[in-house]
């Protein structure tokens, strides 16, 4: 793996640890929903190293950009829309659920941006 | 408040937002974005929590303009624990109810037209039987034994048997010649 790859790997494993963190205190002040709705954004981490693995192996370091985000972009693109689902419906769980997952993703892309 | 409510009336005010939530609806009215500022929570975290505080009926809202408008459901609140634990339980109902359905089975299985086809064998059975058949007596009023029998006939040639077994079950009592019901059998 490239440098600029073991960079963004060790963001994605920084930022899952702090999230994870988070949903741990969360848990402690008695915040257990909130606590179990950002374990959702934790996932997301793991799933994007995923994807950048894949691309990696599929495109040149040129390409790798437009590559990982095309492919993270057809999975988040499901999210999109579940969050807009969810707003129309009024489903205030999954709202949260679609926000914490969406939170992690625009940072995602920010940093894949910033290194590649 | 059934048991049902008050355990998703506990269940959903055991977490820190949602009381924080009711702790400033305590002091005033408030709407979301209110909320939000206060608490220091995003609209879709206070939302969700107020979803689940109207859900348990801890809050109610009214619509005013644009705002929904949430405020503390006094109501819930002034029931004390005391009066939830008072409250007869479900679970109790349950029994009954499955109680009334297998006596209704027997009930079904041995009359017929309101006669009794036999005597059932099984004590618990032969008890549910005989109460359908004290049903037909008057609380408070003396019997004869005649007028017993022609009673218990109506349901069975065997008045002597069920008359027995009546008295034996203390459905009924005898004193000396008369008969009576037993009252709360």
């Amino acid at each position: 793996m490239s440098e600029k790859g073991q960079e963004f790997f060790k963001y994605l494993d920084d930022r899952k640890s702090a999230v994870l963190s988070e949903v741990k205190s969360l848990a402690a002040e008695d915040r257990t929903d909130e606590s179990n709705i950002l374990k959702a954004k934790a996932n997301i981490y793991d799933i994007s190293k995923a994807v950048f693995g894949v691309a990696e192996k599929a495109v040149s370091e040129e390409q790798l950009r437009d590559e990982f985000l095309k492919k993270f972009g057809n999975i988040t693109g499901q999210w999109e829309k579940a969050y807009e689902q969810a707003k129309v419906h009024d489903d205030s769980y999954k709202i949260l659920v679609e926000e914490a997952k969406l939170s992690a993703v625009s940072e995602i892309k920010e940093k894949a941006a910033e290194l590649f | 408040m059934t048991e049902t409510q008050a355990i998703a009336l506990f269940k959903c005010l055991a977490d820190k937002s949602r009381i924080q939530i009711l702790k400033s609806l305590m002091t005033e009215e408030m709407y979301v974005e209110r909320l939000s500022e206060r608490l220091g929570l995003t609209p879709a975290t206070i939302s969700f929590h107020l979803k689940k505080l109207v859900d348990a009926g801890a809050v109610k809202f009214r619509k005013e303009q644009y705002y929904t408008i949430y405020s503390i459901n006094d109501e819930v609140f002034n029931v004390t624990i005391l009066d939830i634990l008072k409250e007869e339980s479900e679970e109790k109902n349950l029994q009954k109810e499955r109680d009334d359905a297998y006596r209704k089975k027997v009930i079904d299985s041995f009359f017929e037209y309101g006669k009794l086809k036999s005597i059932p064998t099984q004590r618990k059975k032969e008890r549910i039987v005989l109460e359908e058949i004290a049903k037909a007596f008057e609380e408070g009023k003396e019997y004869t034994e005649r007028e017993v029998n022609i009673i218990i006939a109506d349901f069975n040639d065997d008045f002597c048997t069920i008359r027995r077994d009546m008295v034996a079950e203390k459905l009924l009592e005898r004193d000396k010649t008369k008969y009576k019901i037993r009252k709360n059998w």
